[in-house]
């Protein structure tokens, strides 16, 4: 599977982070390079999981809010800063599903759903993305989050293991795992 | 959960969100949380210094005109009192001499104000947030404990529930009254303390004290750990700090410049990779202006990074089937800022990574221009180095300057003793010296004693009863005893209030001190407490201190923290 490249930064994009960072880090008001090189990333990340365009809009603003005030906190672990933000947004975005502000909303692709019907080494036909589509609903959260993650945002498994506070080992066994009873329900719809 | 699924839901455009960016809301409603200004370390620089002395001299020229009419000020330091608050009944101070007095500040509660206790502490009170029976100004009260013996002069218990004892790291009471009744606060307009640390925060946790049965509770506060800094009264002619402000600005640049230069891979997009899988295919220059400068362009499949074996066989496999497959027709285009190429028939559509490379004789041309840039690039890179290493010097240089100011501040500081001031405020020498090591900050909606402090086990007891002795021999009939741990600022209680029996009397490895209070009320005491201390027969030989002579100077003494007067 491909991953997609807009998560991935090479070092010297990092050290240039670093950077921004350690300004916005003495004066939090200079974080706005950081915003607005993460705003889209962010808000993607929130508005794939609901449907309120404009609640999307109030969350993500409340991420970087949060950011701002513990951005002295940060510690550079040799991720880019979209990493944390993220457990930010998720932590805010779970926040939004409790206080029943939104629904949770899972946000598919055909394209999506063509790769992973050729993941599980199925036909790629129509009917296979049909059914695949269907037995997506019998997954729980947990398997849920891994396959957006992994499958609909194509992140990598050190990124979803940051976001999910997980080891990328881990991430990966999980990632695994939930495949597998896609696939188990798959064959057994069959 | 409730969980909905949507299908090819339109995928907003980039430029759309982009539009919706509003950096100023953030910016405002962080503005509207935000840390005091005493979080930030760059407040005791050269501005946080010149504001400190203008804060300083207003008070005590304040408290020069106490009776005068001053308009402009929100709040009036009074003359401190030992008046403790009716609602204490855990709080027994060893006598009315050794009790800590505290700071009182006339407040209007229809403004609010803000207070600033001598100690740097800070007293936020929000407009209406004071409720009070009458109109007219509320009182309020505030005392800082920052050392063993103010905490154990005003009787402040320091038990961790039966088994731990409390090593603080700052203490502060506030109290609110008028006329003396007491007075409440607004539940939705809770009060904000910022109570500077005499210890760094780290490792500690909050706590704030039931006033009636004398058990700490957890509280949340948010710590901020000051760097070692101190808090002179006005900063000096030789203006170092503002040079070393600007030399470090100046080696931020400079790593900036390095940085950008370095990462600048830019130039190498349009180089084919080693491994490439080329792809002919026509696009529309207008729907890429970026690309439009270039001639003999082509396309290659972006090769995924960092894939397992298996993930790296499905890529192939993709491309495979994507090159082995009959396709109507094959559009590039561009999705937050990657370039897909989507093949389609009648049946499906499938996708792939790609990006844009030069090929043949502009390649070859690029080339050449590249390897130049580089050198360019890389001489650019020696000289800013170069530049950076001097400008480390001179920042060495003035560091090694400004501490040495910064010292002779310190010395003029700790010395001084507000001449116009007959009462000044309680400050110990000691809390001079670590003041403004940290912050906590937290809101209240309720007065009360707020501590930071993290517990430490009660000493294991000895295998026999600890036998004290006045000087002239005699058993001393004890009511409580107390061990001040003095290494880590502990105070364990035997026989008083929550703390362990008499007969569990014990001390550790550290260098302690030993307090017993007789049933007179006569104090005795033994410095530099260890394992040794104990004669043939368990006892130990304490001099006596006449309760009448029991104030918090002698306290101090016994426990070598620095008098008031000193």
């Amino acid at each position: 599977m491909s991953v997609n490249q807009v998560y991935h930064q090479n070092s010297a994009k990092l050290e240039e982070e670093q950077g921004w960072i350690r300004r916005a880090q003495k004066d939090p008001e200079k974080f706005g390079p950081l915003y607005q090189k993460y705003y889209e990333q962010i808000f993607r990340y929130i508005y794939q999981r609901m449907d309120d365009q404009e609640l999307a809009l109030d969350v993500t603003s409340q991420v970087f809010m949060k950011a701002l005030k513990n951005i002295k906190k940060y510690e550079y672990r040799g991720l880019p800063l979209s990493s944390w933000l993220y457990r930010i947004a998720k932590s805010e975005l779970y926040q939004a599903f409790r206080d029943q502000k939104t629904m949770r909303t899972v946000n598919i692709e055909t394209v999506h759903l063509t790769d992973m019907v050729q993941e599980i080494e199925e036909d790629q036909n129509t009917e296979s993305r049909d059914k695949l589509f269907k037995v997506l609903k019998n997954l729980n959260e947990k398997d849920l989050q891994i396959i957006e993650l992994r499958y609909f945002e194509k992140r990598s498994y050190r990124e979803i293991g940051e976001i999910l506070e997980l080891t990328e080992n881990n991430a990966k066994v999980k990632s695994f795992r939930a495949l597998e009873k896609l696939k188990k329900y798959f064959i057994d719809k069959q | 959960m409730k969980t909905k699924f949507n299908l090819d839901r339109e995928r907003l455009d980039s430029s759309y969100i982009n539009s919706r960016q509003d950096f100023e809301k953030v910016i405002k409603g962080y503005r509207a949380t935000k840390p005091p200004i005493w979080n930030n370390p760059w407040f005791y620089g050269p501005a946080g210094l010149a504001g400190l002395a203008i804060i300083l001299t207003l008070t005590f020229q304040n408290n020069f005109f106490a009776n005068g009419n001053n308009s402009t000020l929100s709040t009036s330091l009074q003359t401190p009192t030992n008046q403790l608050p009716d609602d204490t009944p855990c709080l027994t101070p060893l006598s009315s001499e050794a009790d800590i007095r505290f700071e009182e500040f006339n407040i209007d509660p229809k403004k609010g104000g803000q207070i600033i206790t001598s100690n740097g502490s800070v007293v936020t009170i929000p407009s209406k947030s004071l409720i009070a029976a009458e109109k007219g100004n509320v009182l309020i009260k505030v005392r800082e404990f920052n050392d063993q013996a103010s905490a154990f002069s005003a009787g402040v218990p320091m038990d961790y529930g039966k088994k731990s004892a409390f090593e603080s790291g700052g203490m502060l009471e506030v109290r609110g009254e008028q006329n003396g009744k007491s007075v409440s606060i607004d539940v939705k307009k809770p009060i904000k303390v910022d109570m500077a640390l005499h210890k760094s925060g780290e490792n500690f946790q909050f706590w704030s004290l039931n006033d009636k049965n004398g058990d700490w509770t957890e509280y949340h506060c948010e710590f901020a750990n000051i760097p070692i800094q101190i808090v002179p009264l006005a900063y000096p002619a030789g203006q170092t700090g503002v040079k070393l402000s600007d030399v470090e600005e100046k080696i931020e640049v400079c790593n900036d410049k390095i940085q950008t230069l370095k990462s600048d891979s830019k130039s190498q997009e349009l180089i084919p990779t080693e491994y490439s899988r080329k792809l002919i295919i026509d696009f529309d220059a207008k729907q890429f202006p970026e690309l439009a400068s270039y001639k003999d362009l082509e396309f290659e499949y972006v090769h995924p990074l960092n894939q397992t074996a298996t993930e790296m066989k499905a890529f192939e496999k993709r491309v495979q089937y994507a090159t082995q497959t009959i396709w109507n027709t094959m559009d590039v285009s561009k999705k937050s800022g990657n370039y897909i190429v989507t093949f389609k028939n009648s049946r499906e559509s499938y996708s792939l990574p790609v990006r844009p490379v030069l090929k043949g004789a502009s390649l070859v041309q690029f080339e050449q221009k590249l390897k130049q840039a580089t050198q360019d690039k890389e001489v650019k890179i020696m000289e800013l180095e170069k530049s950076r290493e001097t400008l480390k010097k001179e920042q060495a240089e003035l560091k090694k300057k400004f501490n040495e100011e910064v010292s002779s501040m310190r010395t003029s500081i700790d010395n001084y003793v507000p001449t116009n001031r007959t009462d000044a405020p309680v400050r110990s020498e000691a809390s001079k010296s670590n003041l403004a090591v940290g912050n906590a900050s937290f809101t209240t909606s309720s007065f009360g004693i707020f501590n930071c402090d993290r517990p430490h086990p009660y000493p294991n007891p000895f295998p026999h009863d600890v036998l004290c002795k006045n000087e002239a021999g005699q058993p001393i009939r004890m009511s409580g005893a107390f061990v001040f741990d003095l290494k880590n600022n502990i105070r364990f209680s035997f026989g008083i209030i929550t703390g362990k029996k008499i007969d569990e009397l014990a001390w550790g490895r550290n260098n302690s001190t030993l307090i017993v209070i007789d049933e007179e009320g006569n104090l005795h005491y033994k410095q530099e407490v260890n394992k040794t201390s104990l004669n043939a027969n368990n006892s130990i030989t304490l001099t006596r201190l006449d309760r009448k002579d029991v104030n918090l100077n002698a306290i101090k003494k016994i426990l070598s923290e620095n008098s008031v007067d000193s």
